[in-house]
C-alpha cells in the first residue's frame, strides 16, 4: 500500500497537537495527575502508554474486518490488558525501583482512555500502518503533557530535574507541588498554554 | 455459521491466546522478580545493620553474618560478628493510613533499645505520610527504648518518645501501633528465636 507523506504527517500531527489527548480531548488525565511527581516516572509512564498504544492499535486494525461488532470492545480490552501486563512484568523484572515507586499506576494503563479511544475511533476503521502512525502521534501528545507537568512539579517540589539539583541549596521546596493540588494547578496551566497558542494560530489563519 | 457461534469462537480463541501469552510472560519474568524482592529485603537489612556491600556480594555477606528464623508473626534476622550477637531485626507489617506498611525494626541484644528502623513498602501520601521513609525521621528511632511502648507524638521528650511527622498524624499513629503490636507479639514468643 502506498502511503503518501502528507497523510502520514496529518495523522501524526492530529495526535501531537490538534487533538492532543490531554489538552484538547481531555483523555488520560488521571495518570497525568498521578505520576507526574518526578520526570523519570512521567517518562516511564509515557513509554508504557506508547508501547501499549502502538501494539494494540496495530492488533485491533489487523482483526478489524473479522471481529463481530458486538464483542469488539471485549476483545480490545483483552488485547490492551495483555500488553499492559507484559509491560508491568517487564518493569518489575528489570527496573524494580521505578516499578515500586509507580505502584498501581502501570497496571492502570489498562483503563487509559487514550489507548481505548484510539482503538475504537481510529484503528477499527483504518489500515495497520495508518493506525501505527496515529497511535505514535497520540502517545507523543500524551508524553508531551506528562513531561511538561512533571518537569515543573519536580523543579518546584524538590529543586531537581532527573534528581540533579537545579537551584542553590537555599531553595525552599514547595511541598504543594508534590501533592495533588500542585498537579491540578500545573496541568491546568499546561492546558491553558496549549489552547492559548492554538487560539492565536487559528486567528492568524482566519 | 450463525453470529452467536462466531461470537463464541472469537471470544474463546481470544481468551485462550491471551492466557497463553500471559503465562509465557509470567514464567519468563518470575525468577527476575523473585530475585529483586529478595535483594530489596536484604539491602534493607544491610542498611539497618550498617553493612555496606556491592550488589554482587550481598548473598555471600548475608549468609556469613545473618541468621534467619521464621516465626508465626514474621521473620527474625539475627546479625552476628565474631560469634557475638550485634543486632536483631524483626519484620513488622500492618495497616497504615492508606494501605499496608511493611518495615524492619532492629533491636539491640539487650531487648530494650531500638537500633534502627527501615520501611520496605508503604502507600502513604507523598510529601506527608511518605516522610516515614526519610532518614530524617527514621534516624530518630535510634537508641530509643521500646518498653513499655513507643510513643510517636508532638514534642517528644522521654526516651520512648519520637517526634511525629507534621501533617501526617494518622500515619504516625498507625506506625506507632504497628511497631508496638508487632514487638509485643515477637516478645511473647521470645523463646522461639532468642536462644537459637
Amino acid at each position: 500500500m502506498n502511503l503518501d507523506r502528507k497523510t502520514a504527517h496529518r495523522i501524526f500531527i492530529d495526535g501531537v497537537w490538534i487533538n492532543n489527548p490531554i489538552a484538547i480531548t481531555g483523555l488520560g488525565l488521571c495518570s497525568a495527575l498521578a505520576v507526574t511527581g518526578r520526570v523519570k516516572y512521567a517518562l516511564t509512564m509515557s513509554a508504557g502508554v506508547m508501547f501499549v498504544n502502538l501494539l494494540s492499535s496495530v492488533a485491533v486494525s489487523v482483526i478489524r474486518k473479522k471481529i463481530e461488532p458486538r464483542v469488539r470492545m471485549a476483545v480490545y480490552t483483552l488485547i490492551i490488558a495483555v500488553l499492559v501486563i507484559c509491560f508491568d512484568r517487564f518493569l518489575k523484572a528489570f527496573y524494580p525501583l521505578i516499578s515500586g515507586e509507580l505502584g498501581p499506576y502501570v497496571g492502570l494503563i489498562i483503563t487509559n482512555c487514550v489507548i481505548f479511544g484510539r482503538a475504537e475511533v481510529f484503528a477499527s476503521k483504518n489500515s495497520p500502518l495508518l493506525s501505527a502512525i496515529d497511535a505514535l502521534g497520540h502517545s507523543t501528545g500524551y508524553a508531551m503533557a506528562l513531561i511538561f507537568v512533571s518537569v515543573v512539579r519536580e523543579l518546584f517540589a524538590s529543586g531537581t530535574i532527573f534528581g540533579y539539583n537545579m537551584f542553590s541549596p537555599a531553595f525552599k521546596p514547595w511541598v504543594v507541588m508534590e501533592m495533588s493540588p500542585g498537579a491540578f494547578l500545573v496541568l491546568a496551566v499546561y492546558i491553558w498554554i496549549v489552547r492559548f497558542i492554538q487560539n492565536v494560530t487559528e486567528r492568524k489563519q482566519a | 455459521m450463525t453470529a452467536e457461534k462466531r461470537i463464541f469462537y472469537q471470544l474463546v480463541s481470544a481468551g485462550f491466546l491471551c492466557a497463553v501469552i500471559i503465562k509465557f510472560v509470567v514464567v519468563f519474568t518470575e525468577p527476575y522478580i523473585a530475585k529483586n524482592a529478595d535483594i530489596a529485603e536484604k539491602k534493607a537489612l544491610f542498611s539497618l545493620f550498617g553493612l555496606n556491600y556491592p550488589d554482587n556480594r550481598i548473598d555471600e555477606v548475608f549468609s556469613k553474618y545473618i541468621k534467619v528464623i521464621r516465626t508465626e508473626t514474621g521473620s527474625v534476622y539475627k546479625y552476628y560478628t565474631d560469634n557475638t550477637l550485634r543486632s536483631i531485626a524483626l519484620r513488622i507489617d500492618g495497616m497504615g493510613f492508606w494501605g499496608e506498611i511493611s518495615a524492619l525494626i532492629a533491636l539491640k541484644p539487650d531487648l530494650k533499645t531500638i537500633d534502627g528502623l527501615t520501611i520496605i513498602s508503604h502507600n502513604e501520601t507523598p510529601g506527608l505520610g511518605a516522610k516515614i521513609t526519610e532518614p530524617e525521621f527514621l534516624s530518630k528511632f535510634h537508641n530509643k527504648k521500646f518498653l513499655p511502648e513507643i510513643k510517636i507524638k508532638k514534642e517528644a521528650l522521654a526516651d520512648n518518645e519520637i517526634d511525629a511527622i507534621t501533617g501526617a498524624t494518622q500515619t504516625s499513629n498507625a506506625l506507632e501501633k504497628i511497631i508496638n503490636d508487632d514487638i509485643r507479639e515477637y516478645l511473647a514468643q521470645k523463646e522461639k528465636w532468642i536462644s537459637q
